[in-house]
């Protein structure tokens, strides 16, 4: 069994694609949400999003490979190069051979195929464009970094609505704690802030319609993003054997399903992926410092997950501190997971407690330390970084200082 | 047009688990196991069967303007007069 280490984070975020502007938003609280400007508005009620400002796609790929690249795979092969560029790796065949890649994603393509249907039956085209699969597949972000960084070994796309980036990284774990590979690069990437998209999300009425405040009484519900995040992990043997950074260790993995409402979050499921997870990792509840929530900021999400972060935690949830980076970041969706393992990874390596941006009233059923407003300096020696999705399907991982 | 209130009574009670239930307008939704995504489909059966569009969110206080059969029957009832005199 290997100890398993993050020696790398790439981000596309709604807050910056830099790593140090990504956290230096998180812990400021600066809000990557603002208009829609990605989409027309006209046929909307939604008016907000939190998009990735300033991609362009032209300075990334060249005119070969952009036609076969939806906006998520973009996303996920510029966090890919990031993370590997942070990581200091070099592959030669055999360790590009030994090296995963697992992207968690909610919906693939969502602007191929909101584009190609509005050309088939908006403007009744004759045919769509060759690549349209190809773009459209679920997989293609996992299949893309592996061809721009020449990752030949295990390479699948995981998927888990929201928490699709975190079973990403959990599995990419569970294949370097076995053995079974040598480098994992694993996280989410989304894009689906299309007309099509976000009328489905307007007609479940769980939409803000001014700003996502997690926690907080006023809160008046989730604000959709994009973005990607990967993350490096390898063994402890061969970071240390390379002096690689560390940001964190990969403790432990914890999943469930809550096998009741389709949408509706379930403090009982939530609460045995979090146990599950402290299992994994062998560590006591007292020993984790800090939760980076789900906190989507809707009603029922952020009482539910209160509810269930005392039931794990007991005594201990009045010491622990939680906070969500879903007023920041938006919900990225299948990114949004491994956008807050990035968060919480950094926020133990630098001692830090992100925020809970964007709150204004406490919420007697959201009773616990949720960090409002202001970052906390504080060592952090475990943490817990939840996931809970559309579907009843949670995950959680477990980090901890090394 | 057939009365509003039966129309909706019909809506709210097909989504009902207990089945065909008599719905007064005091009948609390969760009286009758309704939920909240089966009320997000009510209101999404209701805007497409009167044609109007209800300023429902499951997370701002609209969402207790809901509560009963009553109260609903009565906000579509308002929202079909003011579009009739606009």
């Amino acid at each position: 069994m290997n100890r398993v280490a993050i020696t790398g984070i790439g981000v596309v975020s709604p807050v910056g694609s830099d790593l140090e502007a990504y956290w230096g938003a998180l812990v400021e609280g600066r809000s990557g949400i603002g208009p829609l400007t990605l989409t027309p508005t006209e046929r909307l009620k939604v008016r907000i999003a939190a998009e990735v400002k300033n991609h362009v796609p032209e300075q990334n790929f060249n005119a070969r490979a952009l036609p076969l690249l939806d906006r998520f795979a973009q996303f996920a092969v510029i966090a890919a190069r990031y993370a590997i560029a942070d990581s200091g790796l070099t592959f030669d065949e055999k360790l590009a051979q030994a090296t995963a890649t697992i992207v968690g994603t909610g919906v693939g393509g969502q602007h191929t195929l909101d584009d190609g249907y509005n050309r088939l039956y908006g403007q009744n085209a004759v045919r769509l464009h060759p690549f349209t699969i190809p773009r459209l597949m679920v997989n293609a972000g996992a299949s893309q970094i592996s061809m721009d960084l020449g990752l030949r070994g295990p390479a699948f796309a995981v998927a888990s609505a929201c928490a699709s980036g975190t079973h990403a990284i959990g599995l990419a774990f569970d294949m370097i704690r076995s053995g079974r590979a040598a480098v994992a690069l694993a996280g989410g990437a989304e894009s689906c802030l299309t007309v099509g998209t976000l009328k489905g999300w307007e007609a479940l009425r769980v939409l803000s319609a001014d700003t996502c405040r997690p926690f907080s009484r006023n809160r008046s519900g989730l604000v959709l993003g994009e973005g990607a995040a990967i993350l490096v992990l390898e063994s402890l043997d061969r970071a240390s054997s390379r002096d690689a950074r560390v940001y964190a260790e990969v403790r432990g993995f914890g999943m469930s399903a809550d096998a009741g409402d389709i949408i509706a979050p379930n403090a009982e499921g939530s609460a045995r992926a979090m146990r599950a997870a402290l299992d994994d990792a062998q560590i006591a509840e007292d020993a984790i410092d800090y939760i980076n929530a789900h906190g989507s900021g809707t009603m029922l999400n952020d009482s539910t997950e209160t509810q269930a972060i005392r039931a794990v935690f007991g005594s201990h949830a009045d010491r622990l501190a939680i906070s969500s980076s879903k007023a920041v970041l938006g919900h990225g969706l299948g990114a949004a997971g491994a956008l807050e393992a990035a968060a919480t990874a950094l926020a133990i390596h630098r001692h830090v407690m992100p925020p809970t941006a964007n709150f204004e009233e406490p919420d007697s059923a959201c009773d616990l330390d949720v960090v409002p407003n202001i970052a906390r300096d504080q060592r952090i020696r475990c943490a817990i970084s939840n996931s809970f999705a559309f579907g009843g399907l949670n995950a959680v991982l477990a980090l901890g200082e090394l | 047009m057939a009365d509003v209130s039966d129309e909706v009574r019909k809506i709210i009670s097909k989504h009902s688990p207990l089945g065909h239930v008599a719905l007064t307008p005091e009948t609390r939704l969760d009286e009758i196991n309704i939920e909240s995504l089966d009320l997000v489909e009510i209101v999404f059966e209701i805007e497409e069967r009167f044609k109007i569009q209800v300023p429902f969110n499951a997370n701002t206080e609209s969402r207790l303007e809901f509560a009963t059969v009553g109260q609903i029957v009565e906000g579509v009832r308002s929202i079909l007069a003011n579009s009739a005199t606009s």
